[in-house]
């Protein structure tokens, strides 16, 4: 950035400021003698190298891997019951298709023997005999 | 400053036993580098010290706030921002609006008469111009262009995104410039 190389030129970045001699020195024990008592509390830090934290990525991708796996099975199911389903209609139509094929047969082969019912009847009847 | 494993420190700091102790390492290790810090918002040394030692009073008192969550000089050093941008706030509140607005005129005068300000004159007006600009501003300027700290790190600090710190750095920048160019 050219300005804030002008500026940088023109100031600088030193530090401009300075303490009374010994400040740094005499500050902390200042500080601890100021300090207030506080209730001895043990504190709960998180921790990030525990367990969970590393667990966590590993989870993560177990709960993909299952979902992904999970999708599959249920694509690939959805595939196995179309196809079932159209081989079980292809199946009825072609039992449908047989069944009045084998009565044009019959009527056919009755027309062709000048077969009435009552023909039919007896001829049925006389075998049961 | 004396370099101390934070790790350790943080576990000392966590025991009810070590707690105090700890914590006097603690303000051994990061004393000076939140002094400098609060400093260049602050100005004056006096003040500087209150601030500080309000800085670590609060960090003691709120330790059970501390989770571990982020490193221990990047909380240290957003309550130092946060108490030392309060300390100007109620310091500008307590000026009336006309003393307040000779009070900014006059920062680089101030800073010159000042015996522990070591710069020189277009140093002192470079901190008047800094103390001009709004506290986002003010804070990212004089994180980077002072302390040189990545955008990451002070997006840390600060809790904002390193896009909205660019930002604010440039045009901190912009005003800077703009402020030498009027007095030049």
């Amino acid at each position: 950035m050219k300005e804030e190389e002008i500026i940088k030129k023109r100031c600088g970045t030193g530090n401009v400021f300075r303490v009374p001699d010994g400040y740094f020195d005499d500050f902390a024990s200042n500080l601890m003698e100021k300090l207030p008592e506080r209730e001895n509390r043990t504190i709960q830090l998180s921790n990030h190298y525990g367990v969970a934290h590393i667990l966590k990525p590993i989870l993560y991708a177990a709960a993909c891997l299952c979902l992904a796996i999970f999708c599959t099975v249920l694509y690939f199911n959805k595939n196995v019951s179309t196809n079932q389903s159209q081989n079980s209609s292809a199946s009825v139509s072609v039992q449908g298709s047989s069944e009045s094929s084998r009565d044009e047969l019959i009527d056919r082969t009755a027309d062709y023997a000048m077969m009435d019912n009552h023909d039919i009847y007896a001829c049925v009847s006389s075998d049961q005999d | 400053m004396i370099a101390v494993d934070e790790k350790h420190l943080i576990k000392q700091l966590a025991d009810s036993v070590t707690q105090r102790s700890a914590f006097g390492l603690v303000v051994k290790q990061y004393s000076e580098l939140l002094y400098w810090q609060i400093r260049r918002i602050v100005l004056n040394h006096e003040d500087t010290n209150d601030v500080l030692q309000n800085t670590f009073i609060k960090a003691w008192n709120n330790l059970d706030t501390f989770r571990n969550d982020s490193k221990l000089s990047t909380w240290l050093y957003r309550i130092a921002i946060n108490e030392s941008l309060d300390f100007v706030r109620k310091q500008k509140n307590e000026i009336s609006i006309e003393r307040d607005t000779d009070a900014t005129m006059s920062i680089s005068d101030i800073l010159m008469a000042d015996e522990y300000f070591d710069g020189n004159e277009i140093q002192a007006q470079l901190m008047q111009a800094v103390s001009k600009l709004p506290e986002a501003q003010r804070t990212v300027f004089n994180m980077r262009y002072f302390d040189g700290m990545k955008y990451s790190e002070i997006s840390k600090v600060l809790s904002t995104s390193e896009g909205a710190l660019k930002a604010s750095f440039h045009i901190a920048v912009q005003k800077i410039s703009k402020f030498f160019q009027s007095i030049d």
